[in-house]
Order: C-alpha cells, then structure tokens, then sequence
C-alpha cells in the first residue's frame, strides 16, 4: 500500500515559485492500476517522482508498505528505487552506449545480484516484454515500440512493487502506444504491479482501473 | 555497485568520445614521459658516479687534504704540480709533511699511510725512440698492487716496485704515444728530463732554465682508465726530484717547506672509516671519505633531480587540467544519463565511483603509454650515446636506470593523478538533482 498525506511540494521556476503539489493526500492500494490526468504543469510528474522517492517534499509524508520513505537517508531512498520502483519515461532513456540486455541489467549494478547472473536475468526480462530477438541491439537500432519495452524491462529487472509510467505513449504513434499499454495490463493483471501512469491520452487511461484528475495541485 | 562496474561502465564511455579521451589522455602521456626519463637519468647519471668511484679506490679509503684545498679525487690533475706552492697559499694552511704521515699512522685502525706527489716532467725519453712527451704528467708514488689507485697491470711484476727508487710504471697511453707495445717494453730505459725553478711558480715556456734529466728502469705498464697520468715512480724519488728543482739540499726539507699535496689513508675496517676521519679532521687537516663522496654526490643529484622533476610535474599539473575540463564537459554532456542512473537506483557514491573511474583511466592509459615512451626514449638515447662512447673508443655506458619500482611508481602515479583530478567532477556529478538532471536535453 502507497500512503500520500498532506503531501505539499513547490519549486522555483526562474524567479516564480510555483506550487506543484497542495497539501495532497491518496491511498493506492497494491496491485492496482491507477492513471493520474491532467494538464501541463498540473503536478502530476511531481506527484509520480515523490511517490518513487526521486524527490522529497517540502512537508507532508509517503509511506510505502508503512515505511516513511522520506524519513530515509539518501543511500537508503536510493536502495527504495532500486528495489521497489520501476520508472518508464517518456523518452526512453536508454542508455546509448549499453546493448538492449545491458540497459535491462544496469539496475542490477546497483543491487546485491552477482554479476554473473546479470545476463540470464536480463534476457529472461526481455522474452517477457516480447524483445527476447533484439537483445544485443544497441538503443539506436531499435524503433520506439522496442526501446519502450527494453526500458519496461529495465523497470522490471529487480521485480519492483510499482512501475511509475510517466507518458510512456508520448512518443510513439497511437497501435504501438496501445500494445504498450496491453503490456503494462498484462505486467498488472499477471504480475500483480501496482502500476501508475501519468498521461494526456484518454485512450491510455481508459485501460487503467481508475483514473484520478489533479489540476492546480490538487485531485479532483 | 562492485569495482569492476564503475570500471566497465567507464571503459565504454571512453570509447565513445575516443578522440577527445585520447588526447587527455595524451597529455598524461606526455607528463608521465618527462617526469621517468628525468628520475630516469638522474638515476642513471647518480649510480654511474657513485660506480666510478667506488670502482677505483677502496671503501676504508680517506684522502686527506691539507684544509681549505680543493684537491681530493684520484686523479692526478686535480693537485698542482708539486712545486713550492706554501709561497703562494695562506699562512695557516697547515701542510702534510713526514711528521703528518707518522702523526696519521698512529692513530688506531689506520693501516696504511700512503703520501703522493704530483709532477710534471718537461719531456720523456724512451731507450731507441725519437719521439718525446714534451710534457708527463708523474706521480710519486708507492702502492700500487692493492689497487690503491685504479690500476689494471698490464704488463710486468708490480710486486714492491717501489722499493728500487729508479724503477717506473707507464700509463698505456703513454705507449700509444711512443708506437710501443707493452709486451716489448719492460726493462727498457726512460729518461725524465725536469727543468729548475727560479720563483714558486713553473714557466713552461721558460727557455733559459737549467735542465737535469733522471733516468729510470722500465718496471711496468698500467691502465689508469679516464685518468691523464703519463708515469709513476716511487714517492722518495719524486721528492728528491722535487727539491732538486727548487734547489734545496735535501728531500726533508722539499717535504717540509712544500709538502705532499694529499695522502691517502686507508683503515682496517669500513665501520671505522668515520672515527679515523674526524681524528684526521681534529688534527687540522681536510679528511674525505668514500662515503663523503657518495654523499655529495647524493645530495647535488637530489637538488638536480628535484629541479628535473619540477617540470614533469608541471607538464601533470597541465595534464590534470586537462583530465578536469573533460570530466566537466563529460557530465555536462551526460547530464541526462546521471539523472537515470539515480532514477533507477544508484546513490551518490555509485556515481562518484563511476566519474573517478573514468578519470583514473584517463591516467592509467596516460601513465602505461607514458612509462612506455620513457623507456624506449631512454632506450634509444642510451644507443645513441653508446654509439658515440664507441665511435670515441671509451667503453659504453649505461646512464639511464630504469628500475622495476620507477615503472609501477609512474603508473600508479598517473592514476592516482587522475583520481585525484576526477574528485571535482565526480562530486559535481554526484551532486546533481535527478529531477533536473532527468529534464536536462
């Protein structure tokens, strides 16, 4: 269970300081799939990065299976996003020099697996989002579809809790974008991830068990 | 994260700015080759010294010198040329005469006194040869079958030469003068022809002075290296000679008034060297040891050395430079890239690790290909110079040292430079926010 209370979070932005989340409270429950909408700077990247431990709030706490995640030091909060969180970007984020396995494995240098058994892991990932044939490709020899998947493989490598999805369709056209979507189904429905996902799409959102609207900070 | 993952990661990324790696890394290259070839040569030129000199004289050896005087190496230039040189130095000057000898022969643990007299003789005549030396540079002196002084016999017995005054020893290259071989030479007659002085000082060019002529008994033919003596004869015919030239009665008196230019002392064991020296010095006299001269030699090498190193270490400092402002254009570059990499799980030390790594590559390809170019400079300058030793007749040498521990210490150097370059970039890295470095295009 992810547990948001009274969550505020503001940022400078030039000299404005703009308010991105106001004193925002949420219960998610494990193994849901929860789509959060709403428009351009409406807060909800930053409510995705606070839950995923990326960010700490200026006041208010996330308990993550009852652990006051921001209570943390860094070290540990960085142990917390290895372990538990899975992020997919918009963009991919793939790192360009590392073949299709190596990007899946790189979490993997963060934790406490055995560098042997960072390749079997990482090619068993692959099959499951369906690249198992382009595993030694490089990111740049890949289409959008494929390096969406690598980096849904990566979010999965340490079989984390949640996968927070931050416009994972952004870039691609609208049936790979669907087939990703089906993939995130399937990771909730068979795998039990809890999966959040931030997105303009409708379509996108209409696969998702609930779908929240934040606006000026604040769901609604 | 274990090492060998901030090293793998690093290896690639250096890949793939190949071109721009390469010429940081060019830069330690270049520092790390100045900074071996000098430690290097000083190494080699210091130990070729020390070799010279522990290669001809005896550790226990002392060479006293009268206070203040400059002569105390072997060779036989170094002093005058023996003439009454008390006219012309000051009063308190205290010269080594017989009385010194028996003084220093005294003193424990000294087993052997041995003075020495330096001359130049105004021609010298070998039996049936009508070529002359215009000038021979001499020696009087005695021991020689101890290696007192450097010597390779070449030819003839020089068992107790010295105890018939008219027997003398020629230099091979005094031969080579003369068209000789030393196989054909012993017993042969040499005459040594010496002109009078009027004043304390010799005039070479003097025409008017008186000559005498001794004649000698050919006893032996020696190798004395580098050294410019021509002959040696027994020290007591050397002073006679002497005080013959300045016209005095008797060789006492020469000794007195003029004395022996240096004397060599030599002690029963190397541990007591030190004792014998300071006793030596407490009479009034200047005592050198092997040891003091090893020592100086040390200390210039450690100036000249240190002042070498200054600029291989500036040429680093420019490399280290250089390693930073790649480092910095590398995070900026890979901004987005630090931003993942904490998204998915690694802490600041694992990023610091991975920027350091980088960097410590930088130098340790820099430092390996460093140490390489130095020794194969070193290599081939020592060839070249060998070549030239050769083409000159002298022996070759080796002057540059190039130990196990210089090759190690230059690239574990390297790396530690670029660590330690790495450190500012590395924290910089580090320090960055993952939400803004994530946004970061």
């Amino acid at each position: 269970m992810i547990e948001l209370k009274n969550i505020t979070k503001s940022y400078l932005l030039g000299k404005n300081k703009i308010l991105a989340l106001d004193n925002l409270s949420l219960t998610i429950k494990e193994g849901d799939f929860l789509a959060i909408v709403g428009p351009s700077g409406s807060g909800k990247s930053t409510l995705l990065h606070l839950i995923g431990g990326l960010d700490r709030p200026i006041s208010g706490t996330v308990f993550v299976e009852g652990v006051d995640i921001y209570s943390q030091k860094d070290k540990d909060l960085a142990f917390f996003r290895n372990q538990k969180v899975g992020f997919v970007f918009q963009t991919f984020n793939l790192l360009p020099t590392l073949t299709a396995w190596e990007n899946v494995a790189l979490p993997l240098t963060f934790s406490n697996v055995p560098p042997k058994q960072h390749k079997l892991k990482a090619l068993q990932v692959l099959e499951k989002v369906g690249l198992g044939q382009r595993a030694s490709h490089k990111p740049s020899e890949l289409s959008g579809g494929e390096s969406q998947r690598v980096a849904i493989g990566r979010a999965l490598i340490n079989n984390p809790q949640m996968i927070l999805a931050d416009e994972p369709t952004g870039n691609l056209d609208s049936k790979t974008g669907g087939e990703i979507m089906d993939l995130f189904q399937e990771l909730n429905v068979k795998e039990k991830i809890t999966i959040i996902l931030v997105t303009h799409n409708q379509e996108d959102a209409k696969k998702a068990r609930k779908t929240y609207r934040i606006l000026d900070g604040k769901i609604i | 994260m274990k090492l060998f993952d901030p090293v793998k990661l690093a290896a690639r990324n250096l890949t793939r700015r190949k071109l721009r790696s390469f010429l940081t890394s060019f830069a330690v290259f270049i520092g790390v080759a100045l900074l071996t070839v000098m430690i290097s040569l000083g190494l080699g030129v210091r130990k070729w010294m020390v070799d010279q000199i522990t290669g001809q004289v005896e550790y226990t050896r002392i060479t006293v010198t009268p206070k203040g005087s400059l002569g105390m190496g072997s060779s036989l230039l170094t002093s005058g040329s023996g003439s009454l040189s008390s006219d012309s130095q000051e009063e308190e000057i205290k010269i080594i005469d017989d009385e010194t000898v028996k003084e220093i022969g005294d003193i424990n643990h000294v087993t052997q006194v041995q003075p020495m007299l330096m001359m130049v003789a105004q021609k010298l005549r070998i039996e049936g040869q009508e070529q002359f030396l215009k000038t021979a540079i001499g020696a009087g002196f005695d021991i020689i079958e101890n290696d007192a002084y450097n010597k390779k016999t070449l030819s003839g017995s020089l068992a107790g030469w010295y105890e018939k005054p008219d027997n003398i020893l020629l230099t091979n290259r005094t031969l080579e003068n003369y068209k000789l071989t030393v196989d054909d030479v012993i017993g042969k007659t040499v005459q040594l022809s010496f002109s009078k002085t009027l004043g304390g000082l010799q005039n070479f060019t003097q025409t008017k002075a008186e000559e005498f002529s001794y004649e000698f008994n050919l006893a032996g033919v020696i190798d004395v290296g580098s050294d410019q003596a021509n002959f040696l004869i027994p020290v007591n015919a050397a002073a006679e000679i002497q005080a013959l030239r300045l016209n005095m009665d008797n060789t006492d008196e020469y000794i007195k008034n003029a004395g022996y230019p240096f004397l060599y002392v030599n002690t029963d064991d190397l541990n007591n060297t030190p004792e014998v020296a300071q006793k030596i010095s407490d009479l009034g006299y200047q005592a050198t040891t092997v040891e003091d001269l090893i020592g100086m030699i040390n200390r210039i090498f450690f100036v000249v050395q240190g002042v070498l190193a200054v600029f291989g270490l500036i040429a680093l400092g420019i490399a280290a430079l250089g390693i930073i402002n790649t480092m910095v254009m590398a995070i900026y570059e890979r901004t987005k890239e630090i931003g993942i990499l904490k998204a998915i799980g690694a802490t600041k030390s694992d990023i610091r690790k991975i920027f350091m790594a980088e960097a410590g590559m930088i130098g340790f390809f820099g430092g390996i290909f460093g140490t390489a170019g130095g020794f194969l400079f070193n290599f081939l300058a020592n060839k070249g110079l060998n070549v030239y030793l050769t083409s000159q007749g002298e022996d070759p040498q080796n002057l540059f040292s190039f130990p196990l521990w210089l090759i190690c210490g230059s690239i574990v150097f390297a790396v530690i430079l670029g660590v330690l370059a790495g450190l500012y970039p590395a924290e910089r890295a580090a320090k960055l926010d993952p939400i803004e470095a994530l946004r970061h295009e």
